[in-house]
C-alpha cells in the first residue's frame, strides 16, 4: 500500500508539473517532457545465506584419527520477492537539434525476513544450537532465529542523448550521462535458545550494515523498431547502459551475546565483538538493460499538439562487486572467530516497468 | 579424436542442411532459401580457470611448527577443440534473425604424491588424485541490424536473448597407507563439488566490419563484443566421505539453491573472407572468418553461497565451517574458425 501510495503521488506529481506547461503553449515547455515509471523489481540477491541446518549428523568418528564430521548440511537464504517502487524523470528536447538533456530519479526499496517455526535450530552467526534431534549425537539444546534484510537503492542520472534515424523503421538513441548510486543492504539476524556450549538459554544478535555510494560516467544505446507500417505509433525497442561508478565502501558488523534474564540484558557485560574496517574505495562495473514495447501518441489538436508516450517493458540490472562486506583479510590468532567479513558480492535487481511519459509538441 | 568427429559431424549437417536448400534455390528460386544463410564453427578455446587448487605439497618444512614453504597444485585445462552451429534469416533489407548454439568441454586430471588436500595433512605414502570437468551450453536467438555507413565500413547492433548452462564438477581422493591400523590398510578420503549454473537474459551487441582494401573488397577485419545480463539460478553440493566402504564419516553441504543476476561480456576479433558465386548455386554465397574470443561470465560460480559459521569456543562437531567458496568468474579463450554458407541475399 505503501508503494502504492508512492506511485500514485509520482504519477500526480508529473501530472500536476505537466498540465499547467501545455495550457500556456511556451516554447521552453513545449520542448520539455516528464515521466513517472512504476516498477516491480526484485534483487538478485546471491549470497545472503542465515545458516544452516543439521539434516543427518555423521556419527562415526574418523577411523584413523580425524575428528568427527560435520554431516550433512543445508544452508537457508533470504530471498526478496518482486516490490513496488518507482522512478520520475524529466527530459528537455534542444531545439533544433536531435539531442536530449535528461534527469533521471529511481527509487528501490525492499524487505525480506525469516523467523519463527520457519528458523528452528539454525547455525548461524558463530553458534552451534545443539541436537534437539539427535540426543546420541550431542547436547539437547534449541534455538529460534530471527533474521531480516532490507535492501535499497537510489539512482540519479543527469546526461544527453542523441537520436539517429537510420531508416523510417529503425533508429537508435546514443545516451552519455553521469551517474550517482546509493545501495543500502542491512542484515539483522538474532537467535534465542539453548546453545550448544552453554545450559542456560543466551541472546545472541548480529547486525551487518554494508554501503556503496558511488559516482561516474556512462554510455548507452537503445535501439528501436518499428515493424508495423500501417501502426507507426507500436515500437519494439532494447536498449543497454554500462557505467563505471568511483565507489565508497562502508561496513559494519556488530555482535552481541548475553544470558537470557540477566538483568539489564545486553548492558551487563555482554560478549561482543564488532568489526568496523576503514571505508574503502573502489572501481564498479554496472550493466543496465531493459527491453520492451511503446506506444507513441501525439494529439492532433488538444494541448498544443502534446505527446504522450506509454512503455511496457523489461529491465535487468547488475552492478559487479559491488558489496565489499569490509575488505578485511582471514586473520585467526586469538579470536575463536576471524575478522573475515565476507567477499565481494554482486548487486543487482530485474523485472517489469511501466512507464507513462508526457511533453511538448516538440518534447 | 572425439572433438574432431563433433567438427565434422557438424560440417556435415551444415553441408547437408544448404546443399538440397541451394540446388532447390538453384532451380525454384525461393526467396526463403536465397535469405538463408547457416554457419559451422570449430573453436580451440581453454577456461580462464581462475582457482581450482587441489591442494599444496611441502618444499622445504619449518621449524616451530609453521607451514614451511609450500606450493599450490592446480587444474587447468588446456585449449580443446569443440564446436558452434547456427542460421541466419535476412528480413527487411538490412535485419537479419540469428539462432545460434555453442558447445563447450574440457577436463583436466593431476596425480600428487604426499599432497596436502581435502583437510588432511598428508602422512609419508598419501596419493592424491583430482579431475576436473568443465561443460558450457549457449544458446543465442535475437536480431540484428545492419548499419552500412559506406562500402568500407559497416555496423552490426544486435538484441538477443540467451540461454547458457555452465557445469563445473571437480572430483578429489586421497589414499594413504596407514601402518598401525590391523597391520597396514588404506585410508580412503573423497570429496566431490558440483558446481552449476543455468541462466536466461537479454542481450546487445555490436560488430564493426572494416573492408580497407579497394583492390580486395573480399577481405574484412572485424571486431565486436556481446554483453548479456542472465537471471540465473545456481545449484551447488559438496560431499566429503572417509572410506566410503565402512560406516562412512562424512559432510554434506547441500545449500538450498539460489538466484543471481550473472553479467557476461563476449568479445572476438579477427579478419574475414567473403565470396559471392556469380554464376552457380543461384548466386550463393559463402564467408570465411578467422578469430579470437574472449568470453567471461562474471561471479557466475556462487559455490553454495554458505556464509562463515565458525564455532563460537568449543562446539565440538562443527570443526569445518560452512564455508564453500567466494563467487568466480568463468570464462574462456581462443581461436575459431567459421565457415557460412548462404543464398544470393543471405
Amino acid at each position: 500500500m505503501k508503494k502504492a501510495l508512492k506511485v500514485t503521488f509520482g504519477t500526480m506529481l508529473a501530472a500536476s508539473m505537466v498540465a499547467p506547461a501545455y495550457a500556456t503553449g511556451n516554447d521552453f515547455l513545449n520542448h520539455s517532457a516528464v515521466y513517472v515509471e512504476g516498477t516491480y523489481y526484485r534483487p538478485s540477491n546471491n549470497g545472503l545465506s542465515v545458516g544452516d541446518q543439521l539434516v543427518a549428523p555423521s556419527i562415526t568418528a574418523g577411523q584413523f584419527g580425524a575428528p568427527i564430521l560435520d554431516g550433512w548440511r543445508r544452508a537457508d537464504f533470504l530471498n526478496p520477492e518482486n516490490t513496488y517502487d518507482y522512478a520520475l524523470g524529466y527530459s528537455y528536447h534542444i531545439p533544433r537539434s536531435p539531442t536530449r538533456v535528461f534527469l533521471r530519479y529511481e527509487h528501490f526499496d525492499d524487505d525480506t525476513a525469516i523467523g519463527g517455526v520457519d528458523a528452528v535450530d539454525f547455525r548461524n552467526i558463530g553458534t552451534e544450537p545443539g541436537y534437539p534431534n539427535y540426543p546420541n549425537v550431542g547436547p539437547v539444546g534449541g534455538t529460534m532465529e530471527n533474521a531480516k534484510l532490507h535492501e535499497s537503492l537510489s539512482e540519479f542520472k543527469v546526461g544527453l542523448s542523441r537520436e539517429l534515424q537510420f531508416t523510417p523503421k529503425f533508429g537508435v538513441e546514443l545516451l552519455g550521462f553521469l551517474e550517482n548510486d546509493r545501495l543500502s543492504v542491512s542484515l539483522s539476524e538474532s537467535m534465542f535458545g539453548t546453545i550448544y556450549t552453554s545450559t542456560v538459554p543466551q541472546d545472541l544478535s548480529r547486525d551487518t550494515d554494508g554501503k556503496m555510494t558511488g559516482f561516474g560516467p556512462g554510455i548507452g544505446a537503445v535501439g528501436k523498431i518499428y515493424p508495423f507500417s500501417r501502426c507507426p505509433q507500436w515500437a519494439f525497442f532494447a536498449g543497454g547502459t554500462t557505467t563505471l561508478l568511483y565507489a565508497n565502501n562502508e561496513y559494519q558488523q556488530s555482535y552481541y551475546q548475553t544470558q537470557a534474564g540477566v538483568s539489564g540484558g545486553g548492558v551487563v557485560n555482554p560478549v561482543f565483538y564488532v568489526y568496523d574496517p576503514e571505508d574503502s574505495h573502489s572501481l564498479v562495473g554496472k550493466v543496465d538493460i531493459s527491453f520492451g514495447v511503446n506506444y507513441h501518441y501525439r494529439f492532433m489538436h488538444d494541448v498544443y499538439g502534446a505527446v504522450f508516450d506509454l512503455t511496457l517493458g523489461l529491465r535487468y540490472m547488475n552492478i559487479i562487486n559491488a558489496m565489499k562486506n569490509g575488505d578485511t583479510a582471514y586473520n585467526p590468532f586469538i579470536a575463536n572467530f576471524a575478522a573475515n567479513t565476507g567477499w565481494p558480492q554482486d548487486w543487482g535487481l530485474f523485472g517489469p516497468f511501466l512507464r507513462f511519459r508526457l511533453g511538448g509538441r516538440d518534447a | 579424436m572425439k572433438k574432431t568427429l563433433k567438427v565434422t559431424f557438424g560440417t556435415m549437417l551444415a553441408v547437408s542442411m544448404v546443399t538440397p536448400a541451394y540446388a532447390q534455390n538453384f532451380l525454384g528460386e525461393t526467396d526463403f532459401l536465397n535469405n538463408l544463410s547457416v554457419f559451422v564453427e570449430g573453436n580451440y578455446t581453454k577456461p580462464s580457470n581462475n582457482g581450482l587448487s587441489v591442494g599444496d605439497l611441502l618444499v622445504t618444512p619449518s621449524a616451530g611448527g609453521l607451514d614451511g614453504w609450500r606450493r599450490q597444485v592446480f587444474l587447468n585445462p588446456e585449449n580443446e577443440w569443440d564446436y558452434a552451429l547456427g542460421f541466419t534469416y535476412r528480413y527487411c533489407g538490412d535485419s537479419r534473425l540469428i539462432l545460434r548454439y555453442d558447445h563447450y568441454d574440457a577436463s583436466d586430471d593431476t596425480t600428487n604424491i604426499d599432497i596436502r588436500n581435502i583437510g588432511f595433512a598428508p602422512a609419508p605414502d598419501t596419493a592424491g588424485y583430482a579431475i576436473v570437468q568443465e561443460n558450457q551450453h549457449e544458446w543465442l536467438l535475437g536480431l540484428a541490424h545492419s548499419l552500412g555507413f559506406d562500402q568500407g565500413f559497416n555496423l552490426d547492433l544486435m538484441a538477443f536473448l540467451a540461454q547458457d548452462k555452465l557445469d563445473v564438477s571437480l572430483q578429489e581422493t586421497q589414499t594413504q597407507f596407514v601402518a598401525n591400523q590391523g597391520g597396514g590398510v588404506f585410508a580412503h578420503y573423497h570429496r566431490t563439488t558440483e558446481n552449476t549454473m543455468e541462466g536466461f537474459g537479454p542481450g546487445l551487441g555490436a560488430m564493426a566490419q572494416v573492408y580497407p582494401f579497394r583492390c580486395m573488397q573480399n577481405w574484412g577485419f572485424f571486431a565486436g563484443g556481446r554483453t548479456a545480463l542472465l537471471y540465473a539460478r545456481n545449484s551447488y553440493q559438496q560431499s566429503f566421505y572417509e572410506n566410503n566402504s565402512v560406516t562412512p564419516a562424512f559432510y554434506v553441504y547441500d545449500p538450498e539453491d539460489s538466484h543471481s543476476i550473472v553479467t557476461k561480456l563476449d568479445i572476438s576479433f579477427g579478419l574475414n573472407y567473403h565470396c559471392g558465386f556469380r554464376h552457380d548455386l543461384g548466386g550463393a554465397m559463402f564467408d570465411i572468418a578467422l578469430g579470437m574470443r574472449y568470453m567471461n561470465m562474471f561471479n557466475v560460480l556462487k559455490n553454495g553461497n554458505a556464509a562463515y559459521n565458525p564455532p563460537n569456543g568449543f562446539a565440538g562437531i562443527a570443526n569445518f565451517a560452512a564455508n564453500t567458496g567466494w563467487p568466480q568468474d568463468w570464462g574462456r579463450f581462443g581461436p575459431f574458425l567459421t565457415f557460412r554458407f548462404g543464398g544470393a541475399n543471405a
